[in-house]
């Protein structure tokens, strides 16, 4: 393990090279260039604040709807894009595989970090509607690292092990589209975890980005700490995944450039 | 022993399945049912191949080791195993540390970045850091000679300048070990030999390279040994002109085309037809039936026909091609003024070559008949019969053009 780490240490700047590769392609040639990492997740807050605020009524926890719809499209937007890029990365990069050698992890990393970018730029717009509907900022902030370094092991491990799937079963890149559509509703994007009935709501934590969402609500609207027990156990559970992911994956990388 | 030997293959295998084993959950779920019921799959091994079949050879520090062998004999296998890029079924492989392979030159490029951008990024691939590539970058530039186009996405390229920067990048990452397929076949000739030259001056300073080609001559230039492959066996290891030779002669001799229906000419029929090739052989001059020509020697074709029907006005016409598809000589009857009334039963036809002077390959030869105007023909060999020319000398070209030197003294 210690050596697949060093090698891809060396590798550092290959894996930048990837993600603003990434980048300059998806927006190159558009007319709105970087802002349409804002459209996504604006879209989807707009339609959410007329059909579940304006038609039914979805608790928010007393925050005006856009601002809490928003603030946990923004995570999740970035977690269904990068992990449907990190997906196909390598199968979408088989010329590279069987041409040049380097530690394949590059490619779901690299499109993860592509789409940190985006995620970063889309953040912007948070603070700006906290401004807009006077929430103020606590101390509590401070837990968004942990929270987003959350959300980032969990997509690199789902990314390492669904990209590796993908090279032997094609499959798998309609498989975890989908099951990312359905996760929307199991994770509190358009609802509040408070509405979780508290029988359920011990496997419903269990979705690390139910963890995620609820705790950046938390921390960035409602001036709390996350559950910090909740928070623990995930973040513990995501590092095993990530090991074992990882691990999975350096045992068949070998494997990919005979099988494409 | 690792300093000695940069590279070091000690009993490799390479196993290749042939299709894909499974590419769905539709095929993988039922062998994963079977196989956790105890019943066998089908038999793994129905559709593998050896690419390499216990392939050893070790390159000392400094040397410049040729790969040579007819179309899948494993050179690129055995590259893609020394590259990392796959992984041996058996033996094992050491490899030094700072290699670089150019396998396919511009692998890593963006169509839509722009030649700058695919510097940083085809550097990155080859292992270098952004830092290095700053460092290097207009010596890159320079070498390209596409200082003009850097700002240009890479999709606006022309195939050529694409490869030039290719080529550049991957000449300046300066490694201890190289590994080049068949690169320089492409380019302009002046970009080729300054290519070579580069290659040379890597050399020069001690770099070990394995270099895979087709082309013989640049083979005999920059490498000092020589491996002959064939089907994934070593056939020859030694020093280039050896191996080359061998290559050429003994080979060829060895060396069976499938599409080679009897050891001496095709014999296949096809019998819905009005008429048809019985066998076409090439013969030597006393008329024995030969695979294998010496360089300048006289040679013929004997071409038997049988017909269902008269053919009026039959003609023919014979073509000698380059394995390379190159065609090198056409003869037809209606040319040489020889003409029938008409074909009919069966009979033979010698094409005589007294002094040919073709230079040493593989060549094939097909035959059409023609029925007075129809173009398109009555009888046509179902596949070419392959000659091979042989020579203990080396040339190059495709034909021996008698010439005379001579020289003026100029001052």
């Amino acid at each position: 393990m210690l050596t697949h780490l060093k090698e891809l240490y060396r590798y550092r700047d290959l894996l930048f090279t990837l993600a603003a590769r990434d980048i300059k392609v998806r927006y190159r040639q558009t007319f709105l260039g970087v802002a349409w990492a804002l459209m996504q997740p604006l879209a989807y807050m707009l339609i959410f604040t007329v059909v579940f605020s304006g038609f039914g009524r979805v608790s928010s926890d007393g925050m005006p709807y856009p601002l809490f719809s928003y603030t946990g499209l923004v995570p999740w937007t970035f977690f269904a894009t990068a992990l449907g890029l990190a997906v196909n990365s390598i199968a979408a990069n088989m010329s590279l595989v069987k041409k040049i050698y380097f530690p394949r992890e590059v490619f779901p990393m690299g499109a993860i970090l592509g789409c940190f970018m985006d995620f970063l730029i889309a953040s912007v717009l948070v603070a700006a509607l906290m401004v807009i509907y006077h929430v103020p900022v606590s101390v509590h902030v401070l837990w968004l690292p942990w929270l987003i370094g959350l959300e980032l092991a969990f997509l690199l491990g789902m990314g390492l092990l669904a990209g590796a799937l993908n090279v032997f079963f094609r499959d798998i890149k309609y498989i975890v589209p989908l099951c990312v559509q359905l996760g929307l509703f199991v994770t509190p994007v358009i609802y509040s975890t408070s509405e979780v009935p508290s029988s359920l709501r011990g496997w419903y934590m269990l979705n690390p980005m139910a963890v995620v969402i609820d705790g950046v609500r938390r921390v960035v609207l409602h001036g709390e700490s996350p559950e910090l027990a909740t928070l623990m156990l995930s973040t513990a559970v995501v590092s095993l995944f990530v090991v074992l992911a990882y691990g999975y994956f350096k045992r068949v990388e070998v494997k990919f450039a005979d099988l494409i | 022993m690792p300093d000695t030997w940069p590279i070091a293959l000690d009993h490799i295998w390479k196993q290749y399945q042939l299709g894909s084993k499974h590419d769905s959950l539709r095929d993988a779920i039922p062998n994963l049912l079977k196989r956790l019921s105890g019943r066998n799959g089908p038999a793994s091994d129905a559709g593998a191949f050896w690419a390499l079949n216990d392939v050893s050879f070790h390159v000392p520090k400094g040397q410049t080791l040729g790969l040579i062998g007819p179309n899948g004999a494993g050179k690129s296998t055995i590259l893609k195993l020394l590259s990392r890029i796959c992984k041996q079924t058996k033996g094992t492989i050491y490899v030094g540390s700072r290699l670089a392979a150019l396998i396919e030159v511009g692998a890593g490029f963006h169509p839509d970045l722009t030649g700058r951008e695919n510097i940083f990024m085809n550097g990155t691939i080859m292992g270098l850091s952004r830092k290095d590539i700053r460092r290097l970058f207009d010596a890159i530039v320079a070498f390209s000679e596409l200082e003009k186009f850097l700002d240009m996405p890479v999709k606006r390229y022309s195939s050529g300048m694409a490869v030039r920067l290719g080529f550049a990048v991957a000449a300046h990452v300066d490694p201890d070990i190289l590994l080049i397929d068949e690169v320089l076949a492409v380019g302009d000739l002046s970009f080729q030999q300054k290519c070579y030259q580069r290659i040379l001056d890597l050399k020069a300073k001690g770099t070990t390279m394995v270099f895979v080609s087709h082309n013989l001559d640049a083979v005999r230039r920059l490498c000092d040994r020589v491996v002959l492959l064939h089907e994934g066996r070593v056939v020859m290891d030694g020093d280039a002109d050896t191996a080359i030779a061998a290559y050429h002669k003994n080979t060829f001799r060895k060396f069976r085309y499938e599409t080679v229906q009897t050891p001496h000419g095709n014999e296949a029929r096809d019998t819905s037809k009005d008429a048809e090739f019985v066998q076409v052989q090439v013969l030597d001059a006393e008329g024995r039936p030969q695979e294998t020509i010496e360089a300048g020697q006289p040679f013929q074709v004997s071409l038997t026909l049988r017909t269902k029907r008269p053919i009026r006005q039959p003609s023919l016409t014979v073509a000698i091609e380059r394995i390379d598809g190159q065609i090198c000589h056409e003869a037809s009857t209606e040319e040489a003024a020889l003409r029938w009334d008409q074909w009919a039963g069966e009979g033979r036809i010698i094409l005589e070559y007294p002094a040919p002077n073709l230079r040493p390959n593989t060549y094939m030869i097909s035959a059409v008949m023609y029925e007075s105007r129809n173009p398109a023909g009555v009888a046509r060999m179902l596949g070419p019969v392959y000659f091979h020319i042989t020579s203990d000398r080396i040339s190059r070209g495709m034909v021996d053009l008698s010439h005379t030197w001579s020289v003026e003294q100029l001052a």
